[in-house]
This record gives C-alpha cells, structure tokens and sequence, in this order.
C-alpha cells in the first residue's frame, strides 16, 4: 500500500510539474498575427523582460558582435559597464557574439521566436526588410526629431539603408561606417622591389605573381568564414561598374550569371587557383588571415576601417610599416568609388514597455562622447558621429590616411546583395562564390546563384 | 497471485456478482493509465506536438517572425525542395553517413564488444577507453578534430609533412566528398563506444553452455562466431540499423560543428540543410518540409529494416 501511496504521488509530481512547464510557456510563445491595423507584432513578446512603465528598474537586452577582444569591443563592454555603474533605472545585458554566422543564427532564432533582444545591430536595406514589413523594429524618426543635437551629429547620409520607400520612418541608428581598403606593408612589398601599392587590379595580379615567384604569399583569405571572398566580389563589382552595377543587379537588368558577373567571378577563381590568396584559403578562417598579416606573413590583405585599431594595437613591428590604399580598380572611372558607408546600425524591437528605455541606450551608444572615447581608446577609427577629437589623443597614421583617402570619395555602397528584393540574396551568393575555392567554376558560380533564387 | 483470483471469481460469477473483481479491475486499469501518463504526456507534448506542427507549417509560406501570419501555399514548399540540388546533395551525404555507419561502425563497435565482454584482463580499462568519446560533448568533439586536420597547422597535416608525405597533407575538410568521408570517421570514433553497448548487451546474453557445447562438437571459433554468436545477436543488430539508418538522416550536431555544410554545400545533410533554410533564409515552410521529408523517409526505412530481419527469422 505505502509503494502504491509512493507510486502515485510521484506520478502527480510529475503531471503537476509537466503542466507547469506547460503553463509557463506561454508568455514566450510566438504572439498573435498582425492585426489588420498593423499593430506591431511584437508589442506583446518579451514583455516580461523589462518592467517599463512600472517605475523598477528596466532591463534591455543588446545584441552586438563585439564580443571578442578587438579594442572597439573591449571600449565597448567598458562603456556598457559604465552605463551599468550609474544605476539609472536602465539594466543593459550583453548577448553579443563576434563570429557573423553564430550571431544571425541566434539573432534570427530569437525573432522566430518573438524574443529578440531589445536592441541588436543589423545590417539594413534588405536584409531587415522583412522585420520593418512586420512591424517588429521601432520607428526612431520620432526619436530623433525630439533630439536635434542626437539627430544632427551623425555624418551626412547614413541613414538610406534604413528608410524604405514604402514604410515611412527610419529603422536604425548607425553606429559603424566603414570603408574597405587594401593595407599593405611597405618594409615586406621593399624588399621584393615595390616602393607603392598597386592601384589597378591589372598591376595587384602581376605584384602578387611576382611575389609568388619570389616565394612570398602574397595574401591570405580565410574563405572559411563565407563572407570574405564576399567582400572580394563587392569590391570588383563596385570597382568594375560603380554603384550603377549594384544597382543593376538589384533590379536585375545585370543577372547574377551574366557575362560580366562571370568575368569577376574568374578573377576570384584566378587569384585562388594562382595561390595568390594562400593555400586551402576555404580552410582558413577570418582570424588566420588577420593574424597572417599583423604577424609578416604576408604583406597585402583587404580589409575594412574596423581592422585599423587591430593593426595599431597588434602589428609585431613599427605600424609606419603599414599604409592603406583603396582597393584596386578595374575600371578606373570607379577608382574612387568604394564599398563601404554605414555598416550597422542599432535596431530597436518595437515594444511599448522598452521603447524608451531602449531609445536611451542607443542614444547612450552612438552619442558623441561614445565615439570621442572610443577614438581616444583605439587610437583611431573611423566612426558615424561629427566629435571633436579629445586633448591629448594621438591619432595614428592609419586612420589619418584613411579619412585623407575618404575625402576623395565619389560614391559608397555596402555588400551588394544588401540592395537586393531578396533578403537571402546575401548568403545563395556568399555560398556560391565559396564553390569557387572547391573547384567549381565560375559559369557553375553564376548558375547556382540563378537556380537558388529561382528556387526561392 | 491476486490477479489469478480475480479472473477465476469473475469467471464464475459471469452475469452475476461482478461488483469485487470489477473494482479490482478498475483500480488496475486506473494506475496502469497513471504511470504511463507521465510519458504519454511529455510523448505528446515534446515530440508529438512538434512533429505535427512541422508537418503543419511545412504547408505554409513563413519568413520566421513571430506573430506574422503564415501563408499557405499547399506543396509548394515539397516541390521547391525537390527541385532543390542541395536537397539531393544532402541525401547523398547521409548516404555517405550510412555507409560509414554499416561498412566502418558495425563491424568496429562488434569488435570492441567481443573485445569487452572476453575473459581477458583489463576489460574495464578498455570499457572506459572505448565509451569516452561518447561522454565528451559532439561540439567539443567537432572542433577538437577541426582543429587536428588543420590543413597549415593541424596535427595530422603536421605529421603528414614530418613524414615527407606533403602531397598527402591535404585540406581534409575543404574538399568535397573528403570532408563527408572525414565528417564520417569521426562520427564512428565518437558512436563506437555507444554501439559497442549495444552490442555487447546481446553477447552477454548468449548461453555460456551454448559454447561449451559447440566445443565439444568440434566447432571451430570462426564456426561458433557464425552459428551461435551472429543468430543470437540479431536483435542487437537490428537495433543497431535503425539506431543508424535514422541518426544518419538526421545527422547534424557534428557536421555543424565540423564544416558547417560547406564549403559550398558539399558536406550538407538533411538536417543542417534544414537549419539553413530555415534560420538562414528564413524560409521556415522549407525548413518544416524538410523537417517532414526526413521524418517520413526515417519511418520508412526503419519499418523497412524492422521487416528484412523479421522475414528472415
């Protein structure tokens, strides 16, 4: 009798909790659909993460990918610290990650799921189209009106990527701009005879066989991460037809298995099969390539803005070494034009209760004392705000360099799918341009791009 | 005991009388129901609720954000995906993952259990040695042997050099189908230890008399493996086909951590092919129908199993 009293209240136990388990998942369930009123979809997830208008404290949630050991990160989670330490009634939690894929894995899992963080950084156009047409990102216009001073600091133009023609508003604060460049070590390029960079693609290619020859590595790419001969192919697009080319293909009237397009993907089957970008470059990653360059490895790399504070705090040698140059044109009309502009900004879920306090906090991020400190902690950087340089702070030559060079600027554009009606554009191409590295050629490049699409 | 007194009293009090037996029956069937209710529940909520819902979704058009309506389409995500090269590509490497698991895992793991269940010394060393890789985290596993075949730095390439054998010292996870026969390899070093358990469950089952007997009889070692030791093992092989046939189809723990699907798609599965449809391109119905296709494909192929070595007993 007592195993059978036992027996039953275990298996009570076990129902009651089953059902609390059960009862308790509905407040992170997917919330309802729209309603035809285009009530924000969001507006009921999350809730229970902040207490809003209650008056307790209110916790936001931020998601970056500064989460790894370059000096912007570190400035950046000792300014979150900071913003923690003035107890104003605002807890910030970091759920940062550093490595692309991982964080909009976890970014797109979250928004399936009605659980994004209050405030995470997105890359615009596009790619957020779908989150601007369901209503889950903030409108900050509003926001930005009421601030002037805010509004009026950032750099001219950086807010295209987040104003869609058919949704009024604006869905993002910049907080990154950027530009891509080609560094180079001039002790290394010396000593096999070169005293400058190359300036067009034709006169790259015969410095880098002529490297090759010599037995230097020219590069290296850490294809592993897709995204790196991905900027490869934004900057020969760019290089090659402006931003009438991005356009282009945007809109289709270039397809993605064109002639032209075809061409450029040769050059990245070209450069790989030559080794001019190192061997088993798709067995590389991102990290590799860095650490290639900063420790004389090679002597030529491409890379965006963000890398000059690495270089400056990490190069094994004197960082006059080091000199930057636009990325090689291909067609000299677009010499000046450069892929880059506002990379990322801050996108804020559209949640009455957080609203506000998510509003602060990226005001906090992207206020000119923000990037002033940041100048002053990296010794440098390129950033989206008009500051005026701390007293003291020494800029290094880097960053000097490049915004000598940015000044001669005709026109930026950001990854070329970002203009795309398809958000998925992005990765199909990302994907398709890595078959070059495994052998696939780049005909098949262009064909898998099209079929993929089509699929969709 | 008591049971066989309930049948007899409801046996002869057929028509009349029932009121006793009938309780007892009750009371039976009420705590029969209450002990399978825990597991029924937690069947229906965290596998039988999902599973429909995928199939459910498979048939809608959603871009993975909550509280947007889905939108149906009927099989156009089913015929999407079999139009889809990707799709085939990672069927051919579950394939790949079968095949591994029959040709290298089954033989492997029934000679680490022949191993472990002899008379000879040390078998409990051997136990732990063998079963260590199944304890140690997939992820952990993945990235320890990412990092071993490095193709610049890796261990084996590192040796493979020392030993003059550059030519040999390739990019193990960057070239197609090689990435699938490495992905493969590790797969049966981390699930040999599981399966040797499976099967060294069924040996230990087997008559020592049996044996003994077969001896006598002049029976040689090949002729005891063949006669006594393989028939009387059936079951631990059939468990061990389906255990096989379903895990590799739904393969994605260590290819993810391993290569990722790539490069370009060439180490996909159905599972991670899957997970890029659906997180990557937000293409949450696809996702869903592959979700479905697999399920269905699994169920198949174990009944399939199930029946080849029922008919042959």
């Amino acid at each position: 009798m007592k195993k059978r009293i036992l027996s039953a209240a275990i298996a009570a136990c076990l129902l009651l909790s089953i059902m609390a388990g059960c009862g308790g998942g509905g407040a992170s369930s997917a919330p309802a659909a729209n309603d035809s009123a285009g009530t924000p979809a969001s507006e009921s997830a999350g809730g229970d993460t902040a207490a809003g208008d209650s008056g307790e404290n209110v916790q936001i949630r931020i998601m970056t990918r500064w989460s790894d050991d370059a000096p912007y990160s570190v400035y950046f989670r000792q300014k979150l610290q900071e913003f923690n330490e003035l107890d104003n009634g605002i807890t910030i939690v970091d759920e940062s990650l550093s490595e692309e894929a991982a964080f909009l894995d976890k970014l797109r899992s979250s928004i399936a799921t009605g659980n994004q963080p209050e405030v995470f950084i997105e890359y615009g156009g596009a790619r957020i189209l779908d989150y601007v047409d369901a209503g889950i990102l903030l409108d900050v216009q509003p926001y930005l009106d009421a601030d002037p001073e805010w509004r009026d600091s950032f750099l001219d133009d950086l807010f295209d990527k987040w104003h869609y023609d058919e949704y009024p508003g604006t869905f993002g604060v910049p907080c990154q701009f950027y530009s891509v460049f080609l560094y180079y070590n001039k002790t290394m390029l010396a000593e096999h005879g070169f005293d400058a960079p190359p300036e067009s693609l034709d006169e790259w290619r015969d410095m880098c066989q002529a490297l090759l020859d010599a037995g230097q590595q020219p590069m290296s790419l850490g294809e592993k991460d897709i995204w790196r001969a991905g900027h490869f192919l934004n900057n020969l697009v760019i290089k090659s037809f402006g931003g009438a080319g991005v356009e282009a293909l945007a809109d289709r009237t270039m397809k993605y298995d064109s002639p032209e397009m075809t061409e450029l993907y040769g050059i990245i089957k070209e450069f790989n099969d030559k080794g001019f970008f190192g061997p088993n470059a798709v067995g590389v990653d991102g990290s590799t390539e860095d650490a290639d360059f900063l420790s004389k490895k090679v002597p030529l790399k491409f890379q965006g803005t963000w890398f000059i504070p690495q270089v400056v705090a990490d190069y094994e040698g004197d960082i006059s070494d080091i000199g930057i140059a636009p990325f090689p044109y291909i067609n000299e009309e677009y010499k000046h034009a450069y892929q880059g502009g506002t990379a990322e900004a801050f996108s804020i879920s559209n949640r009455e209760a957080t609203n506000d306090a998510a509003v602060e906090v990226v005001k906090y991020f992207t206020s000119k004392d923000y990037y002033a400190g940041a100048e002053a902690y990296c010794q440098g950087g390129v950033y989206v705000s008009k500051f005026d340089t701390l007293d003291g702070v020494e800029i290094d030559p880097l960053t000097i360099s490049a915004k000598e060079q940015l000044a001669s600027a005709k026109e930026f554009r950001d990854d070329i799918q970002t203009y795309d009606p398809e958000s998925m554009t992005m990765d199909i191409c990302r994907a398709a341009v890595q078959g070059l590295f495994i052998g696939n050629s780049p005909e098949q490049c262009g064909e898998e791009i099209v079929n993929q699409l089509q699929i969709k | 005991m008591r049971n066989s007194v309930d049948c007899r009293c409801s046996a002869a009090g057929s028509g009349s009388g029932k009121g006793i037996p009938m309780r007892g029956k009750h009371a039976n069937l009420f705590y029969s129901i209450l002990f399978i209710l825990p597991a029924l529940i937690l069947f229906c909520v965290l596998l039988l609720n999902p599973i429909l819902q995928a199939v459910y979704q498979s048939f809608f058009e959603w871009k993975g954000i909550a509280g947007v309506a889905m939108k149906p389409v009927g099989f156009a995500n089913y015929a999407a995906l079999l139009r889809d090269n990707r799709f085939w590509m990672s069927l051919r490497n579950s394939l790949i993952l079968m095949a591994g698991g029959f040709l290298v895992l089954m033989p492997l793991s029934f000679l680490l259990a022949m191993i472990i269940t002899s008379p000879i010394k040390g078998t409990k060393f051997y136990k732990t040695a063998f079963f260590m890789p199944v304890m140690l985290p997939i992820t952990a596993v993945g990235l320890m042997w990412v990092y071993i075949l490095e193709p610049n730095w890796g261990l084996i390439n590192m040796a493979l050099r020392g030993l003059g054998l550059d030519r040999m010292a390739i990019n193990w996870l960057g070239i197609p189908t090689t990435n699938m026969v490495v992905v493969t390899l590790v797969n049966e070093w981390i699930y040999a230890g599981l399966n040797m358990l499976i099967f060294a469950s069924g040996l230990v089952a087997i008559d020592g008399a049996l044996y003994e007997a077969a001896e006598i009889d002049g029976a040689s070692p090949w002729q005891r493996m063949r006669f006594i030791t393989l028939p009387l093992t059936k079951n631990s092989f059939k468990i061990f086909s389906v255990m096989c046939v379903t895990g590799c189809l739904k393969a994605f723990d260590l290819v993810y951590a391993m290569t990722r699907g790539g490069p370009n798609h060439s180490s996909e599965t159905p599972a991670t092919y899957l997970y890029a449809q659906a997180f990557t391109y937000r293409n949450f119905g696809m996702g869903n129908a592959v979700g479905t296709l697999i399920l269905i494909l699994g169920l198949i192929l174990s009944l399939a199993i199930n029946k080849m070595i029922t008919e042959e007993d």
